[in-house]
Formats: structure tokens, sequence, C-alpha cells
């Protein structure tokens, strides 16, 4: 199984060099996954701190909040108050602990926390997940369109199920 | 706006999150080596490839498929995409992955956080399982019966 994932990585003269001093089967074996673990690191770090930059400054201006006070009066299609439209906008856009934050400054009863849970569970981090994905070399549209229509989809069901 | 503050938070949360991708994804790496190259991802392989086989896996895809299902989707990306290069795992079966963990991710640490705010867990855990579940079979059927390549080329 070894010769089909062979990345460049474990072929770098250093990574060599450490493997031939090592006698034990299993120190070899760390030494390339250490190795592989740099390349991939390095990968999603690449990936990961331009989104993260652009959302912090999103997060710094009027954006996100416009953008909830839009969508609270839709809340009731899912059985939420409209103040659990900035829970679900943040969560999209900026990351789970940032609508975790809104959710506990709101008073909803049990089943709505557990249906915006569901829906958030489904959908976040989108900017994130999404340029992640992208990168496996997967259509973005195909995934976005998937996991918001799933959040809405799964929130509408719950609402008859839970409510 | 305040630019000082933003550049504050921006620069020591970038340096934060580079430090927990770092010490996460480096000795999962490493366990992943391991199991790899030992017998033990054989093991679990025929384990679970009952389950995913029928929803449309290929037994190369169950590495990023596990990762990201416990780890989240950065974690099974990183495992991923290096796959992706190497070419060991198609076109399709990378589009699979991509939408069963677009559902169904980070399992653990998802579900813990949520049931902190009073979510109720067995809610949780099992809709986004059963839907990842269903979309993904649904979705292997349908690239594979109507070869639809413009839905998984990037």
């Amino acid at each position: 199984m070894t010769g089909s994932s062979e990345s460049l990585a474990t072929q770098s003269s250093l990574a060599l060099r450490l493997k031939s001093r090592i006698k034990s089967r299993y120190g070899k074996i760390t030494v390339d996954g250490f190795f592989k673990g740099l390349e991939a690191f390095w990968l999603l770090v690449k990936i990961m701190l331009p989104v993260y930059f652009i959302i912090t400054f999103l997060k710094f201006t009027f954006i996100l909040e416009a953008l909830a006070r839009f969508f609270s009066p839709y809340m009731q299609i899912f059985g939420l108050p409209g103040g659990a439209a900035l829970a679900i906008v943040l969560g999209n856009t900026v990351n789970l602990y940032a609508a975790i934050a809104v959710i506990a400054s709101l008073k909803m009863s049990s089943p709505q926390v557990t249906i915006l849970a569901v829906m958030l569970a489904v959908s976040h981090s989108l900017p994130m997940e999404i340029t992640i994905t992208q990168k496996m070399r997967t259509k973005y549209v195909t995934i976005l369109f998937l996991r918001l229509s799933v959040s809405a989809l799964v929130g509408m069901a719950l609402k008859q199920i839970l409510l | 706006m305040d630019w000082g503050l933003f550049l504050n938070t921006a620069w020591k949360g970038g340096l934060k999150l580079a430090l927990i991708v770092f010490f996460i994804l480096v000795p999962l790496m490493i366990i992943l080596e391991l199991m790899r190259q030992t017998k033990a991802l054989g093991w679990l392989t025929e384990r679970v490839h009952p389950v995913t086989g029928r929803i449309g896996f290929q037994k190369e895809a169950l590495i990023p498929l596990l990762a990201g299902f416990l780890f989240g989707i950065s974690y099974g990306a990183g495992v991923l995409i290096p796959e992706a290069r190497s070419q060991s795992i198609s076109k399709r079966q990378i589009f699979l992955v991509a939408v069963f963990l677009a559902i169904c991710h980070a399992m653990i640490e998802d579900t813990l956080l949520f049931m902190a705010v009073g979510a109720n867990g067995l809610y949780l855990f099992s809709s986004r399982l059963i839907l990842a579940l269903v979309i993904t079979y649904l979705t292997s059927r349908l690239i594979y019966r109507f070869r639809l390549k413009g839905l998984t080329d990037a």
C-alpha cells in the first residue's frame, strides 16, 4: 500500500537522511508521517489564512449585521425567533463559535435550540470550508448549494417534528 | 472602523489558527501513516467497507472520509488533497467524499459544542449522519448512471 501514496515530502533529502539513521520500522514510518503532516499543514495554512483575514475584516464592518437584520423576518419558517438570524449569518460566514455565542444569549426552547443546531451543523463556516473543498477539485457551487438547501430543508422538517 | 484592533485580532487569530492546524494535523498524519503501513488500516477498511461500499465509496476513499468525519473538513482535506494529487483516488470518489463531508463532518467537536448550549445530541448526530448517507448514496447513483461530469469537476 505504500507505493500509491508516496508524496514529495517523504522523498525529500532531509526525510531520506533521517530515515537512513533510524533502524526501527515504526520510527521510519513516523518520519514519513511527520513530513506528510508538514506538507499537508503548509497546504492548508496557505488556503486558510487568507480566508481567515477576509472574514475577520468583515466582522469589523456592518455587513454581517445588516444581513442578519434582512433575514430575521424569515426565521419563523424554521420556528425560530428573529434573533436567530444573527446566529445563522455569523455561523455561516465566520464560524460555529461566533454562532454559539449568539445562541447562548437568545431565549429559546430546547427544541428550538436543536433545530438551530442541526441547521448550523449542516451549513457553517462556508467561506473557509468551501475554499477547502474547492482545493479537492470539487465545484464550489455544487457544495454551497447542497449545504444551504439541506440546512434549510432540515430546519423546516425538524420544525414539523419537534415543535 | 478600528484598524488597529482589526490588525491585532487578525494576526493573533491567524497565528492561533495555524498553530491549532499544525498540532492536530501533524500527529493525525503520523497516526494515519502508521495505520497505513501496518495492518491496522486494512483491518479497519474491511470492517467499514460493507457499509460505505453500499453508498458508493471505494476503499481508497476511506481514510479521508474517516479523518473528516471525526476531525473536520479541514483535516479531512489535509489528508485528501495530497492523495488527490498523487492520483490514487478518482475524481468521482473525491466528489463523493466532498458531498458526504459537506453534511457530516467534525462529528465529535460539533456535537459536543452544540450540546453545551442545550441542543439534543442524539437528534443532531443522527440527522446529520442519515442525511449524509442518503444524499451520498443518491449522488453516487446519479454520477455513475448519468456521468454528470460538470457537477464534479472544478
